[in-house]
């Protein structure tokens, strides 16, 4: 009954991947002790915005401006936070991880508009609005039914629910044994298994931060001074002329998007325009702008040198201080020491310093860059059998049922307890695995165990 | 023709667990009720096990008692022995249970039956319902007497077309013995009603003195014991013993031998039975593994030497059933008094129910028990006082008494029946419960006496005492040295309040979570779903989605949600669009 529950909820109110600044709102009974943890900000006076840093622990992961709207007079009707935040897809997806792990759960389709209607936040006009568009998601949901997933996801899903479900089924033969017949249940063989569950559960929910960037593609900013060599290097990883390239997202005047496959996974790349420090062209002020905006989205930055000027100190110094500024978004960095072409063997070992060398022009170093690439991003123990969750829902789902999991284990020597959190994992885990009914229980029961008078 | 011009409230059709619940429910509800039985010495026979209670249905026992129905009451008069299940666990799955002398059992309700005011009873068999104007309108007997009245609640449990087997040989029978209610399934057809077939068993009775009780490990009664009503003290009686054994390798044999034999696997018995109460040649042949199936001897009274054989449910040739029982040790020279025997009969697809157990297509005709495709004297029971109490309350023009799957076990069994239908006998199991830990066997009074109360089911003697007991409850949860006049509670007792506390506090954290769940379930069910709005209608829900609507016809949101494959998506879709036609009806009359 997610519908009408009192279950705390978060969603983007923005569009995935429209503009600079996302819009989070969370809304429900445990929204302002969520918020408050991370902000680390005690109370927050109704309908001020203020600016406040989002912890992730002891680290920052990013500032934002909250407003804080109290029940009913929010667009819910409960107590209710919108929070900007930058639209970064590592920060949109790390703080729903974090406030899931608060208790607060990603909104379903739809949910959050009904709310705000039940609450009589909302006229029926746009109450049918709401309900046209949960319809036409509706049938697209029922449509990706379980076995639509990837086949070793699913059948990932299939084990857990048979083995959830065969263990439950071993619990409630024994809660209802009338004849008390059957030997109490061994726990040194309960207790191994349900640890081995939740570890494959853990292990699917770790893969959320990655499963979400292997979906969506690792977002990649080519960064640099002007002329280092940016385009040149983003033909070269594309291994062809990028003007027959189809830009994926609306060409900006100059950032340019493409998309290629790196070992297997997808980065969408921005080529830049490069940055100066001090330009009084309004069109290249415009264009850094942009440039810097493109770092702020980015999950990888490649920040390109150029080899020729790698020897110059003054030219060395404005690549540095321009490295230094990228340096403090937090995000992850490769340095490319481009044009090595037109270094020799001496010098190559003399500029490197840590940088990859690389040339656009022979194709020198780019299968190391490429290399590189994802194992800074943290995808280079990828194996061919890793499964990944990229749903929010999912990871959520994943969570709780871990929880439930690790009762289930503590409270083992009282069966009835036991099996409530046994019951509760399941329903945690309803939409990945399917719905487990008392029916499909007492299924197992009887095909298995010889009970009744 | 009419035997007279007298318009009964109430008619229940049927003196079984079901029916003497509803007509005596009804009866005190104010309702002028007539309960017509084929036979009177057969009223709340024990066609099964000669016991009340047991895991699940332990508590439902206990929560007809809470809304002031009879089946408690008359399990501790006629009670031979006491015992309560599961105690190895926890407090929150204990299940009472009790084994009855049959005759006092039957003796007792029919007593309870005739001291009863506004409650006939003549013994007459149904041939048919009356409607008119697309409602009830009364019943005719087989000796042609009509009777009018308003409502009808049928309890024919396994009589319609029934049909008994013992091995090859087959005859016409409601219960070995007695006749079958030949008629009642083409008066239901009439109106539309959807009808199947089902199966169940029993097994053979032995005589006593051919026991070797020797071989056979006792199982006293307990003591103490808990009496299964609130109503009834412990008493001190000389209770009487149940025996343990065990089939051996030589039974798997004979069953091997014949199993072609037995009525279930000639092809002659095709209608499915209850998974939980499988036959002993059901066990051999799905279980080959297993060789020892346990046995159970109880007692089935005080004054008599029968013994009825839990375990060794059957549709064999008698010849083999004498065969099987030598296999057994102790059982050797046992002499049958009464064959096991299967038995087929009709019963009525619940869908075709509303949550008050009433037939949606017919106002005023409810369905309690077997008919509704359930196993049980105690799931009959459930039914039969909730059918009783709404049969009343449709006459008095009340909206009618539903429990939720949070408040009873009686509100999950009825819920799943009228929501999901039935596809073998239905038996209430802890595991078809969500909310388990509150369902408790020692806490159905706190969850369902106020109904009891309400529809005038307990005497309003009791009302202070009740009132008392509440909050002594709650000030032993808050303290439990807390000082309580035990005096004050009778005939609640002091002990039981103190147990409650106990459990209430041990499980305080899991049933607030069961609670949280229960609240949102409460609140779907508060939103009625309109009796013009059709939401099978609703723009954008699937095929198959506005098929089980259509089918179920659900009286609440929350009840739509219950149905198999209906998502969240489905109700927020209906809760809007019951807005929607909320607002225009609202507009529509200004």
């Amino acid at each position: 009954m997610p519908l009408f529950n009192e279950d705390t909820i978060a969603a983007f109110a923005t569009a995935p991947s429209s503009g600079a600044v996302a819009l989070l709102r969370v809304s429900g009974p445990k929204s302002s002790q969520a918020i408050s943890c991370l902000t680390k900000k005690e109370t927050f006076t109704p309908r001020q915005s203020v600016l406040v840093n989002i912890y992730d622990g002891s680290q920052t992961l990013d500032k934002a401006l909250v407003v804080f709207f109290k029940g009913p007079k929010s667009y819910s009707g409960e107590d209710l936070f919108e929070i900007s935040l930058h639209a970064s897809p590592y920060i949109k997806s790390r703080i729903l991880e974090l406030l899931a792990a608060l208790g607060v759960r990603p909104a379903k389709a739809g949910e959050f508009t009904m709310r705000a209607f039940l609450n009589g936040k909302m006229d029926l006009a746009q109450a049918q609005g709401v309900a046209d568009i949960i319809a036409s998601k509706n049938k697209t949901a029922h449509k990706a039914a379980m076995y639509t997933l990837d086949g070793k996801l699913s059948q990932k899903f299939k084990n857990i629910r048979q083995e959830l479900g065969d263990l439950l089924a071993q619990m409630e033969v024994r809660l209802d044994d009338t004849d008390e017949e059957l030997p109490p249940l061994n726990n040194a063989e309960v207790e191994p298994l349900l640890r081995k569950i939740r570890q494959e559960v853990d292990l699917l929910a770790a893969s959320f931060s990655t499963g979400k960037m292997v979906k969506e593609g690792i977002k990649t900013a080519i960064i640099g001074l002007p002329n280092s060599g940016k385009s040149s290097l983003l033909n070269a990883l594309l291994g062809y002329d990028r003007a027959i390239v189809s830009p994926l997202s609306g060409t900006t005047r100059d950032t340019i998007e493409a998309q290629i496959s790196i070992n297997d996974f997808n980065l969408l790349l921005t080529d830049t325009a490069g940055i100066r420090e001090h330009s009084l062209d309004p069109a290249e002020v415009e264009g850094m702008r942009r440039s810097r905006q493109a770092v702020e989205n980015a999950d990888l930055v490649i920040f390109v040198k150029d080899a020729a000027l790698a020897l110059e100190k003054a030219a060395a110094q404005t690549s540095q201080i321009l490295l230094e500024e990228v340096s403090k978004t937090g995000k992850k960095i490769i340095t490319v020491l481009n044009k090595a072409d037109l270094l020799d063997e001496k010098q190559k070992t003399q500029a490197a310093n840590g940088d990859i060398l690389v040339s656009s022009k022979t194709g020198f170093g780019l299968d190391l860059l490429k290399d590189k690439i994802t194992q800074t991003i943290g995808l280079g123990a990828l194996q061919e059998d890793d499964i990944l969750i990229t749903s929010a829902v999912h990871y959520e789902a994943l969570l709780k049922a871990s929880g439930e999991l690790q009762d289930a284990i503590r409270v083992i020597d009282e069966l009835e307890l036991s099996a409530e959190h046994i019951r509760a994992a399941l329903a945690a885990l309803k939409d990945l695995i399917g719905e487990t009914t008392p029916e499909d229980i007492l299924d197992i029961v009887f095909s298995k165990f010889c009970v009744g008078k | 023709m009419f035997i007279n011009d007298k318009v009964f409230d109430v008619i229940v059709i049927g003196g079984g667990h079901a029916g003497c619940e509803a007509a005596l429910a009804s009866a005190r509800l104010g309702a002028s009720t007539l309960l017509i039985t084929q036979n009177l010495d057969t009223i709340a026979q024990m066609s099964c096990n000669p016991s009340i209670g047991g895991i699940a249905k332990g508590q439902i026992v206990r929560e007809i008692d809470a809304l002031g129905g009879a089946m408690g009451k008359i399990t501790d008069i006629a009670a031979v022995h006491y015992h309560m299940l599961n105690t190895g666990k926890g407090e929150a799955v204990w299940s009472p249970r009790a084994q009855c002398d049959k005759k006092i059992y039957q003796l007792t309700y029919k007593k309870f039956l005739e001291n009863q005011p506004n409650l006939h009873l003549v013994q007459d068999e149904v041939k048919a319902i009356l409607t008119g104007g697309g409602k009830v309108e009364g019943v005719e007997t087989l000796r042609q007497a009509k009777y009018r009245s308003k409502t009808i609640v049928l309890t024919p449990g396994t009589f319609m077309n029934g049909r008994v087997f013992i091995g090859a040989l087959t005859f016409d029978g409601g219960r070995y013995n007695d006749m079958p209610s030949n008629f009642l399934t083409d008066s239901l057809k009439k109106l539309a009603i959807k009808t199947a077939r089902l199966k169940t068993g029993t097994p053979m009775r032995l005589n006593g003195k051919t026991i070797d009780f020797s071989k056979f490990t006792p199982q006293p009664s307990d003591e103490p014991y808990q009496p299964m009503s609130i109503f009834s003290a412990p008493v001190k009686k000389d209770f009487l013993q149940c025996y343990i054994t065990k089939t051996t390798a030589k039974t798997a044999e004979v069953l091997q031998e014949h199993i072609k034999e037995s009525a279930l696997y000639s092809g002659n018995i095709t209608a499915i039975g209850p998974r939980y109460c499988p036959s002993i040649e059901d066990k051999a042949v799905k279980f080959p593994q297993n060789k020892n199936h346990p046995i159970f001897l109880e007692p089935e009274g005080f004054d008599t030497q029968e013994y009825y054989i839990q375990g060794f449910s059957t549709s064999l040739p008698e010849y083999v059933q004498y065969k099987l029982l030598k296999s057994v040790p102790g059982l050797e020279e046992a002499e049958i008094v009464r064959p096991g025997y299967a038995i087929e009969y009709d019963y009525a697809d619940p869908t075709c129910l509303n949550a008050a157990l009433e037939v949606k297509t017919m106002p005023g005709l409810f369905f309690a028990g077997q008919i509704n495709g359930t196993t049980g004297y105690e799931e009959a029971g459930g039914q039969g006082i909730v059918a009783g109490i709404n049969a009343a309350l449709k006459v008095q023009g009340k909206p009618p008494f539903i429990l939720r799957r949070d408040e009873a076990y009686i509100g999950v069994l009825i819920d799943d029946l009228v929501n999901k239908g039935v596809n073998e006998p239905y038996r209430m199991f802890t595991s078809r419960a969500e909310y388990r830990l509150i369902l408790r066997s020692d806490n159905a009074d706190l969850r369902l006496s106020k109904y009891g109360f309400e529809y005038n089911q307990i005497p309003k003697e009791f009302k202070t005492a009740f009132e008392n007991y509440q909050a002594a409850v709650a000030a032993l949860i808050k303290n439990p040295e807390a000082k309580i006049d035990a005096a004050t509670l009778l005939p609640w007792r002091l002990e039981a309040a103190k147990n409650t506390a106990k459990i209430h506090r041990k499980y305080a954290g899991y049933l607030e979570r069961n609670l949280k769940d229960a609240r949102a379930l409460a609140n779907a069910d508060k939103i009625s779903i309109p009796e013009g709005f059709d939401p099978s209608l609703v723009k954008g829900i699937l095929i198959e989605t506005s098929q089980k609507l259509a089918k179920v016809k659900p009286l609440t949101l929350g009840q739509a949600s219950r149905i198999p494959g209906i998502t969240p998506a489905d109700i927020q879709l209906i809760a809007v669009n019951i807005e929607k036609y909320r607002k225009a009806q609202n507009e529509s009359k200004n």
